[in-house]
């Protein structure tokens, strides 16, 4: 089997983030190479080097046994090396055909026609069903990746990288997707396929890498591995945390969450099917690689994201408090109800049901901040519209403000700069801080460490565990199954929208969750 | 990771905001920059061909007060005409800019609002006075927000390009009231004041002036609307939506609504602008009733970072340079100067103004290796000139220190 590229020492830093560390690598022809690992452990960021898209640090790279330098996308087409994105690079408006040949040298005239012809042969080469006269934004997600491949292939390409490209395809599409990269394979292509579903590696490649931390952890023949063996080098051993973890005190229902569903914004199922139950006084876990499903069910949750048909989510009101506060003069005050369904329900509607949940979104500042504003100002965001008047009310939030910034030793200028400006894990302090003002009996967040140094995540664990022993029910969404597993009381796992299994975080471990994760169901 | 920041090319020039700058810093930076423009603009006439370009100042400046300074205020008038029609559209615009809403349909706005106007006092004329302009007003404010409440209920629905919607929303407007024109001009060539006999359906002339009453009106509208924006709940979730729709929603701000509603008060502000100048100075209404205005409010309203209490100045400063190049050209100083040359000069002192608020706003940063290149492409004419007449020691001693500099870098600011 011919080497095509080999990828020798490569380093790669964004700032202070090692993303990968002296890799190197061989990727050979008629072969499909996985490359496999966690989110965050520096897969698309090496085979972005190879599309040009990032120059290595360090470390060389060849192709067919030359030392190249690949300084643009420009370049890693003209050494036969593309790859389809995530998150696809067409132009919506124009036909399949006129994106595949978009950006390609050639005549002065557009001849369609022997163009088709050329994209026709290709795609009965490698049985590709494509309609080359329709335009992109008629297209379904698939048939958007199968342009892309073909974009590729028109060009020449000797090595197809593709990154998740399963993330976003039916069962169906992915055998034929899958039919069609083996295909190529027979052709003599190197294909590489960025994963982190076992299944698919075991089904489809030849050969696994494996990273962990931006390293390369080992490469193996996928016939001399098996599932168990993947998942153990994909998480690697359980890291000591010391985060300190109490047993839960009367843990009482709060979130009854029943046969959810949602469809995302490309119409994708982003939960299927979620059933659980969020307790009071507890830390419910949630694990899953990132997009399985963990933004559509906090958002659900918080009233952001419409819910399918047969959804059911059940918030249980305290049982010590008997009426919504504050009490109204003069008027009779009606009991508060046992419990209450969310689904259907706007963020105000539950407000005003006397249900506080609060979140911290995984998007701090596009989400849960207005970045250009100050501290006061975000203070706002949650309770601008209290009081009676048109006018807004400064007071309160201005006193918040100086109280949160006081508390959690928020590092500020003053409480009127912008919070744009402050530092990643002050900025996760401000809205913390506002969310649990609010004294809130759910609290979720997402990822709510992430891109925060040590200190303030462990700030941000114990303010958690506060809240915990407080008697909140919080619901954490994390990446790091160290933190996982030592900070929450049960850990939910996710994957693929499809709740895998509920566990005991004392009692499980790392490889238990990691096969969780990547389970299909 | 944040993959913008990491990109591999650096470009060599990068703009980032700022906000550091004290007043007396920032008028500092205006009045430089304008007496540069000036500069310029002298530099320009002579380059056209004037042996004695400084009296062309003096013209400009005659533009807008000319014998004004010898006590007639009534010279004046023109240009505060201009300045007020001029800041009550950007006002208006102020809101929708705030939510980040690129309204650009003022043109369209103020025409329908000046159409409903017209059409009352024509239709209505039997009517009492008062009724009239009641009713006229309510046709303004209704035409102008039902312009806005187009492109906006399709932005809501539809999330269409509001900048292209509101855009050809003005020619629509255009062509309504050149029909409308056409109708009621009848056989004469251009249309008559309406009601010029009894002067029914007309605002009051306080102070002998059609001036006055739009005046206090306008400047009202200037306080109350920051009032608005800075004192308000929906001046907050302006803001908010306007930095991001997804904390909007985060909030429980319903964003549809939010857009509909601003767009209702931004499109009938813009029709009482219409109503003042239809049934408050011009009493008629052609398809040049709104000149250029609602265009150049947009200017004036970035210029004052859509902060009312600062639109005043700004206007005033455009009508001021529209004026003077009128004058330029009218005053046949010279025959090198015509219509051309004289949009020219405005035009060098409208850059001039926008530069200065750039950076005030903005900052531009040379990027690390860009400067590195500078650096040592300064230390190379240095090392290139001096060998005409200085000795090999002091080259030397450049090529050391330019070397140095290359191998270390710029410290990054």
């Amino acid at each position: 089997m011919a080497q095509e590229i080999e990828l020798k020492n490569i380093t790669k830093h964004f700032g202070k983030v090692m993303a990968n560390h002296q890799i190197s690598l061989a990727i050979n022809q008629g072969e499909i190479l996985a490359l496999l690992g966690e989110n965050g452990s520096g897969k698309t960021t090496l085979m972005n080097m190879l599309s040009g898209l990032y120059y290595p640090d360090e470390g060389t790279i060849s192709v067919e046994g030359k030392d190249v330098k690949i300084t643009s996308p420009k370049k890693a087409f003209d050494l036969g090396i593309g790859m389809v994105h995530q998150h696809f690079k067409l132009i919506d408006t124009f036909t399949a055909g006129e994106n595949i040949i978009l950006g390609l040298d050639g005549g002065f005239w557009l001849k369609m026609k022997d163009v088709n012809a050329k994209i026709t042969a290709l795609c009965d080469r490698y049985s590709f069903q494509i309609n080359l006269n329709k335009k992109v934004y008629d297209m379904s997600v698939s048939e958007k990746q199968k342009v892309e491949i073909v974009k590729l292939l028109y060009r020449g390409t000797k090595t197809l990288i593709l990154d998740e490209p399963t993330a976003v395809l039916t069962p169906q599409e992915t055998d034929n997707l899958f039919n069609v990269l083996r295909l190529m394979k027979k052709d003599g292509k190197a294909i590489v396929i960025i994963t982190h579903k076992l299944n698919e590696v075991l089904s489809l490649s030849d050969r696994v890498a494996i990273l962990r931390n931006g390293e390369l952890v080992k490469t193996i023949m996928t016939k001399d591995t098996n599932e168990g063996d993947l998942t153990d080098s994909m998480v690697g051993e359980h890291v000591k945390l010391n985060i300190e973890r109490a047993t839960p005190i009367q843990p009482r229902l709060v979130l009854e969450i029943k046969h959810l569903s949602a469809v995302d914004a490309y119409g994708i199922k982003s939960l299927k099917d979620v059933s659980f139950n969020a307790n009071s006084g507890e830390i419910l876990g949630i694990a899953g690689v990132s997009g399985s499903g963990q933004k559509a069910l906090l958002e659900a949750i918080a009233g952001l994201q419409k819910s399918e048909k047969g959804s059911s989510i059940v918030y249980h009101y305290d049982k010590n408090k008997k009426t919504l506060e504050p009490a109204k003069r003069g008027k009779k005050v009606a009991p508060l109800p046992n419990q209450c369904e969310l689904v259907g329900k706007s963020v105000k509607q539950i407000k005003n049901l006397g249900i506080s949940l609060a979140f911290v979104p995984e998007d701090r500042l596009g989400m849960g901040l207005v970045g250009d504003m100050g501290m006061v100002d975000n203070m706002m965001l949650r309770s601008y519209e209290n009081g009676k008047t048109p006018f807004l009310r400064y007071q309160e939030p201005s006193a918040l403000a100086e109280e949160i910034r006081q508390k959690f030793a928020v590092n500020t200028p003053s409480v009127k700069t912008p919070v744009r400006k402050l530092s990643g894990g002050n900025v996760q302090k401000v809205l913390v801080g506002r969310e649990i003002a609010s004294s809130p009996r759910v609290l979720m967040t997402a990822y709510a460490v992430r891109g925060l140094d040590i200190n303030t995540s462990y700030t941000i664990y114990n303010i958690l565990n506060q809240q915990k022993k407080a008697g909140l029910c919080v619901i954490y969404v994390g990446e790091d199954l160290d933190v996982l597993l030592e900070l929450a009381d049960r850990i939910l796992v996710l994957s693929d929208g499809q709740v895998t299994g509920i566990l005991d975080a004392r009692k499980t471990n790392k490889s238990e969750v990691g096969a969780l994760m990547s389970k299909q169901k | 990771m944040d993959k913008n920041e990491s990109n591999k090319k650096e470009s060599f020039l990068r703009i980032a905001k700022r906000d550091d700058l004290s007043l007396p810093q920032r008028t500092m930076v205006r009045a430089l920059s304008f007496a540069s423009a000036i500069i310029t603009c002298i530099l320009l006439l002579w380059l056209i061909g004037l042996k004695d370009p400084f009296p062309a100042v003096g013209i400009i400046f005659e533009g807008t007060f000319k014998g004004v300074l010898n006590g007639n205020l009534k010279k004046l008038i023109p240009a505060m005409q201009a300045t007020v029609m001029l800041l009550g559209i950007a006002v208006a615009l102020a809101p929708a800019y705030r939510m980040k809403f690129w309204n650009v349909g003022a043109q369209g706005q103020v025409l329908m609002g000046a159409l409903g106007a017209c059409v009352v006092m024509i239709y209505g004329s039997d009517l009492p006075n008062g009724l009239i302009i009641f009713l006229s007003l309510l046709a303004s404010l209704s035409f102008g927000a039902l312009w806005a409440l187009i492109p906006a209920i399709f932005k809501a629905k539809w999330n269409t390009n509001e900048t292209l919607f509101t855009l050809m929303m003005n020619y629509i407007a255009i062509q309504l009231v050149s029909f409308c024109t056409m109708i009621w001009r009848g056989k004469n060539s251009s249309m008559s004041l309406i009601n010029s006999a009894t002067e029914k359906g007309w605002l009051p002339h306080w102070g002998g002036n059609d001036m006055v009453l739009p005046l206090i009106v306008v400047v009202v509208l200037v306080v109350l609307m920051w009032a608005y924006l800075a004192k308000t709940k929906h001046g907050y979730e302006l803001i908010v939506i306007g930095d991001s729709v997804n904390t909007a929603r985060y909030t429980g701000i319903k964003v549809k609504w939010v857009i509909i509603r601003t767009l209702l008060l931004s499109g009938a502000l813009c029709g009482l602008m219409g109503f003042l100048y239809a049934a408050g100075i011009e009493h008629k209404i052609s398809v040049d009733t709104s000149g250029s205005y609602g265009f150049t409010a947009i200017i004036v309203c970035w210029l004052a970072n859509m902060n009312p209490l600062l639109m005043g100045g700004f206007s005033f400063l455009i009508v001021f340079l529209d004026k003077g190049a009128m004058n330029l050209k009218n005053a046949a100083y010279a025959s090198a100067l015509n219509e051309y040359s004289c949009e020219l000069l405005v035009f060098v002192i409208l850059v001039s103004i926008m530069l200065a608020e750039f950076f005030i706003r903005y900052r531009l940063l040379l990027s690390d290796a860009f400067r590195t290149k500078l650096k040592a492409f300064h230390i190379r004419i240095a090392r290139g000139f001096p060998r005409c007449f200085k000795s090999h020691q002091s080259e030397a001693k450049v090529s050391a220190a330019a070397n140095e500099t290359e191998k270390k870098g710029e410290p990054h600011e």
